[in-house]
């Protein structure tokens, strides 16, 4: 449907394209890979005519288009989404669709209808400004306004660049909707990971082979990075995976350590841990929609919010059933899950909203791998958290008395130790600890929703198991295992046996019981 | 009656059977998170029976019983010597486990000209046996509340005899249980497969009330809830998890005034209420006393 033949396309006289042949079959995606720098946004530029080509043929259906002005290219069916989600940022959602069918001249209300039916967020927002989304809510609301053209082709440049991974899959998960309705895709991506994501949303038994691979765009001025074999994208692979799961690890292993320091103490596990720190997310979020303070405070805020819905959770929930049943415990932090998530919705009734992002710049390269500046951050908080715990835990009183009320309440009672105010203190301390987890997630993903509470005590309470129960250390291998185990089930397996694989493991080490789960203590 | 108050009563009777069967096991000494799955496979099951193989719904209901009772004893097995938290866990990951297995589950039949059966996250529509027989609701009310009633007695009968006792000693303590010669393993395997037997009864009437059920219905958030019931209702009597789901169904409808605040009201009573009885409203102490004057 779209043939490119020997492309030479020049910015004064350095050539950013030469000689690019390529073709675009009807109802297919193709992808084009290459490093920064290696002319992709030229190529779609080119495509669009925005850029003039100084030799070289472009047909679209047979037509020759290379010499055509974007908007009688765009009427012939091809629309580009650009490249850093170009939106009207001053424009409400619905202006900026609306832009979107400036060209078409029959009535398109029911196209319109039938786009925001796809994007059920977009639709939310229809009268928000388009400036005022999330960087996942943009990307969507640029592919959104250039299916209003009615392409027959669809070109897209970098979509998952800048996103965080759940908001890239969701973006995947709508390019393989499209393909699956009839539209052709051209997509350039840096990174063949991201590319061959794509593949992973396509229809049942659709391997990484359905989509195209196109021959990689050269970096000017350097050699042509090697193609690689089978084996080696394979291995690339394999580490880009085990650096994402080292990344979602942390985070996991952050939330494990709060869940673990409560039990350790109480021996109880505390459901409303997740959603004590959706709280203090949700506190943060709305000081920020409503005075717009800078990211420093906004983690104080979510930090000091989780801590003061954990203290509540203690005070309500756990101090009056300390030597009781466990399961009234348990069902009491069941229902004070059920109040934060209320006065979450009570607050912020939508379903999602935007947080500002931890770090506005793309990702590192590493090679061919890449990492996001966040899950850095992440990484690194978790092993700051980890030292300072070590520190509290075995170099201060606090920490001896911690120790105590862990190994027998009845001892440290009788030492001396109010086992009541080390139990409120250490629930302070673990609630801080999730708040800061949170913030770093929901500032990582850019978006915040009431389902962070359920996520966080579901991950934070399988990491602790899977690490062993109580154990401090047991916690962060367990985080980071679930983490790493996560990232190469979701590749190789696909999203939902990634969950069923995670319950399998931790089914099977429960029934088996290997040494280190200690099955010692009951609740 | 008018509808509204016809659907809130058999909602109330259909979340029963799932309350009751974490109640059970509560009894017994466990925690099960996982009982909604168990509910799930009868509303599959009961859903497979009836609109596609074409069976009458008393069979297709029992064949979902069997099936349940035997999805919990295969959990069971591997997790009876569990204790606590341990057990609590093993429950969600296989819940977890069943619920992901529904949204891979495919297969339709072509029946007239349309195509029926599970289709993964879409779910399972069509399952009309109800309105095909012409069943009113009010009669499927009846229905559900006469088996509710029948598995009551079956409860309250079984409270008051030896079978009754050992359970709650296995429930007091286990160890205990076992040096007194109760053979633990067999007892929990029985409770735990009668648990799932009574909630996938649950789920297939559920399954022919909606006439629609997805994998989303069967998720943690019905299992932690019928957990709760049993403790808000009470430990003492298997009036408990009744009252627990009359509780939140019953007043959480009759209050919807309080649109938007209520769950802000109750979870904090429900909290406060479990400081005070922990064993719940009708704990053990109650039911002795009310039996002492009865």
């Amino acid at each position: 449907m779209l043939r490119v033949v020997d492309l030479v396309t020049a910015y004064g006289k350095i050539e950013a394209l030469k000689g690019l042949s390529l073709e675009v079959r009807e109802g297919s995606i193709t992808c084009v890979l290459g490093p920064n720098g290696a002319g992709k946004t030229t190529l779609m530029l080119t495509i669009a005519g925005v850029l003039r080509p100084r030799q070289g043929a472009i047909e679209f259906r047979g037509e020759p288009i290379a010499a055509l002005s974007p908007h009688a290219i765009v009427a012939r069916g091809v629309a580009l989404v650009p490249e850093n989600r170009l939106v009207f940022a001053h424009m409400s959602v619905l202006e900026n669709l609306h832009a979107g069918a400036y060209q078409r001249k029959d009535p398109y209300e029911n196209d319109l209808e039938k786009i925001l039916a796809r994007f059920p967020r977009l639709k939310e927002r229809a009268s928000q400004d388009a400036g005022t989304l999330s960087g996942g809510e943009q990307q969507m609301l640029a592919v959104a306004r250039a299916l209003m053209s009615r392409p027959r082709l669809l070109l897209m440049d970098e979509p998952s660049l800048g996103l965080a991974p759940l908001v890239v899959e969701e973006i995947f998960r709508i390019i393989a909707e499209l393909h699956r309705d009839g539209t052709s895709i051209l997509l350039v991506e840096q990174n063949a990971h991201m590319a061959l994501k794509v593949a992973q949303h396509l229809p049942h038994r659709a391997g990484p082979r359905d989509v195209q691979r196109q021959p990689r765009l050269a970096r000017r001025g350097r050699a042509d990075p090697p193609r690689l074999s089978r084996f080696g994208q394979g291995l690339i692979d394999f580490l880009q995976n085990t650096l994402d799961g080292l990344a979602l690890g942390s985070s996991y292993a952050l939330l494990a350590l709060g869940f673990t320091l409560i039990f350790g103490v109480l021996r109880r596990a505390n459901l409303a841990y997740g959603p004590a720190i959706m709280l203090g997310c949700y506190c943060a979020t709305w000081a920020y929609l409503k005075t717009g303070i800078g990211l420093l405070f906004l983690a104080l805020i979510a930090v000091a919010g989780s801590t003061l819905a954990g203290v509540y959770v203690e005070r309500l929930c756990f101090a009056p059933h300390r030597k009781g049943a466990a399961a009234a415990a348990m069902v009491a932090s069941f229902a004070l899950w059920m109040q934060f998530e209320e006065l979450a919705t009570l607050a912020l009734p939508r379903h999602l909203y935007a947080f500002p992002a931890l770090y506005a710049g793309g990702p590192l390269s590493l090679g061919r791998l890449t990492l996001r500046v966040e899950s850095l951050v992440m990484l690194v908080a978790a092993i700051l958290v980890c030292a300072a715990l070590w520190r509290i835990l075995y170099r201060s009183r606090f920490g001896t008395a911690v120790r105590a009320v862990i190994d027998s309440p009845a001892a440290a009672e009788l030492s001396g130790i109010s086992v009541s105010a080390v139990s409120l203190q250490v629930f302070a301390l673990a609630s801080a600890i999730g708040g800061l987890a949170g913030f770093l997630i929901v500032s990582g993903n850019e978006q915040v929703t009431p389902m962070l509470g359920m996520w966080s005590t579901l991950k934070g309470m399988l990491a602790m198991m899977l690490g062993g129960l109580g154990s401090l250390p047991g916690a962060i291998a367990g985080g980071v295992a679930l983490g790493l185990l996560e990232a190469h089930s979701q590749w190789y397996l696909g999203p939902q046996l990634r969950d069923f694989i995670a319950y399998l493991l931790l089914f099977v080490l429960l029934a088996v019981r290997p040494p280190w789960m200690n099955t010692r203590s009951a609740y | 009656m008018d509808e509204y108050a016809i659907g809130v009563l058999t909602n109330i009777g259909l979340f029963s059977f799932v309350a009751l069967s974490a109640w059970l096991l509560l009894v017994a000494g466990e925690l099960s998170f996982g009982q909604q799955a168990f509910f799930g496979v009868g509303a599959y099951a009961a859903g497979i029976g009836t609109a596609m193989l074409g069976w009458p719904l008393p069979l297709a209901a029992l064949a979902a019983m069997a099936l349940g009772a035997a999805a919990a004893a295969l959990v069971g097995l591997p997790t009876l010597r569990l204790r606590g938290l341990y057990f609590t866990m093993a429950t969600l990951a296989a819940a977890e486990m069943l619920r992901i297995l529904f949204e891979l589950f495919h297969w339709q039949i072509a029946l007239g000209d349309e195509r029926i059966g599970p289709d993964g996250t879409q779910g399972f529509r069509g399952i009309r046996w109800m309105l095909e027989r012409g069943i009113e609701p009010l009669d499927f009310l009846a229905m559900v509340w006469i088996l509710l009633i029948g598995v009551m007695v079956i409860f309250l009968r079984v409270e008051n005899s030896r079978l009754g006792a050992t359970l709650r000693a296995l429930g007091h303590d286990p160890e205990l249980a076992r040096s007194a010669g109760i053979d633990v393993d067999r007892l929990k395997l029985g409770v735990v497969a009668a648990g799932g037997a009574l909630a996938a009864l649950g789920g297939a009437l559920f399954a022919h009330h909606n006439t629609y059920i997805e994998p989303r219905n069967f998720d943690i958030m019905l299992g932690v809830h019928s957990l709760a019931y049993g403790l808000i209702g009470g430990l003492g009597t298997a009036f408990g998890p009744l009252l627990g789901v009359v509780l939140d169904i019953g007043v959480l409808e009759a209050t919807r005034s309080l649109q938007g605040y209520r769950m802000i009201v109750f979870g904090g009573l429900v909290a406060v209420l479990l400081v005070f009885r922990p064993r719940g409203l009708l704990d053990e102490r109650v039911v002795h006393w009310i039996r002492s004057r009865a």
